[in-house]
């Protein structure tokens, strides 16, 4: 993952594949575009803030894997724990 | 484009139809989220009222029916159709919840900037954000393979787990800069 080498303002586009989908297409792949509103809700800048949380959750528990630790992973401040 | 957009529709847009339909779908969540007459919440009919009488007051500008697909139609048009129809449909849902709502998501943006980026409040808000925009589900946030109660979650996130989530993990995401 490259992601920290990067700049939020210079992603363009972002894919996500979704693996189980009600409608049965599993494994589609979406785009998603940068909004240029900066106070607009934007999935790219979502993407981006939780894949720099999770790079720095992953200095702090080197068992994070990238295809089995789901993207919503926090650190617990009171047990330390992710 | 915003609810309160040219309600005119004078704009150059090129399918006028669709943005008076989606401006109309998002006046009705608009009024489902508290924003009425003092700050009351309104039963889910008083929307569709408000809402067609919205679209018949603007017809006698503008010369069309925007709640319609085609001005034959008898039915809702397929854009508005669908935000009523949910509005009723939670309605009718016994001991419900709040609803998350943009102004309740503003909140909690605010309030995930003061606390610490790798917290639970961030992630949350991030997630709920990514929800609105791709509509995930539930076990599509933290879930594993397999049938699940919802008042009992098995929330996926010990680390070294050997199961195969089901929540979009990293390695699904591609990025392009």
């Amino acid at each position: 993952m490259q992601i920290t080498s990067v700049t939020a303002v210079s992603l363009t586009k972002v894919w996500v594949k979704f693996w189980t989908q009600k409608n049965g297409q599993h494994g589609e792949e979406k785009l998603f575009v940068l909004n240029p509103d900066p106070n607009g809700i934007c999935m790219v800048a979502s993407l981006y803030r939780a894949l720099t949380r999770f790079v720095k959750l992953r200095l702090m528990d080197g068992r994070l894997h990238e295809e089995r630790t789901p993207l919503s992973a926090y650190h617990h401040g009171p047990t330390n724990t992710i | 484009m915003k609810w309160t957009g040219n309600w005119l529709l004078t704009d150059d847009e090129p399918d006028l139809a669709v943005r008076g339909q989606l401006q109309l779908a998002m006046y009705a969540v608009h009024l489902a989220t508290g924003n009425s007459i003092y700050c009351k919440r309104i039963k889910a009919t008083t929307v569709d009222n408000y809402v067609l009488a919205a679209s018949t007051f603007l017809a006698f500008f503008t010369g069309r029916d925007f709640c319609k697909d085609l001005p034959t139609d008898s039915s809702m048009g397929h854009l508005l159709r669908p935000a009523l129809k949910d509005l009723h449909t939670y309605e009718s849902v016994p001991n419900r919840r709040e609803p998350h709502d943009l102004n309740m998501h503003s909140l909690g943006r605010t309030l995930a900037l003061l606390s610490d980026s790798k917290a639970l409040l961030p992630a949350l808000i991030d997630g709920f954000k990514q929800g609105l925009c791709a509509g995930y589900r539930l076990l599509e946030w933290a879930q594993p393979i397999g049938k699940f109660s919802i008042d009992r979650p098995q929330l996926n996130h010990v680390v070294s787990s050997p199961l195969r989530t089901l929540a979009i993990v990293p390695c699904d995401i591609r990025c392009v800069a």
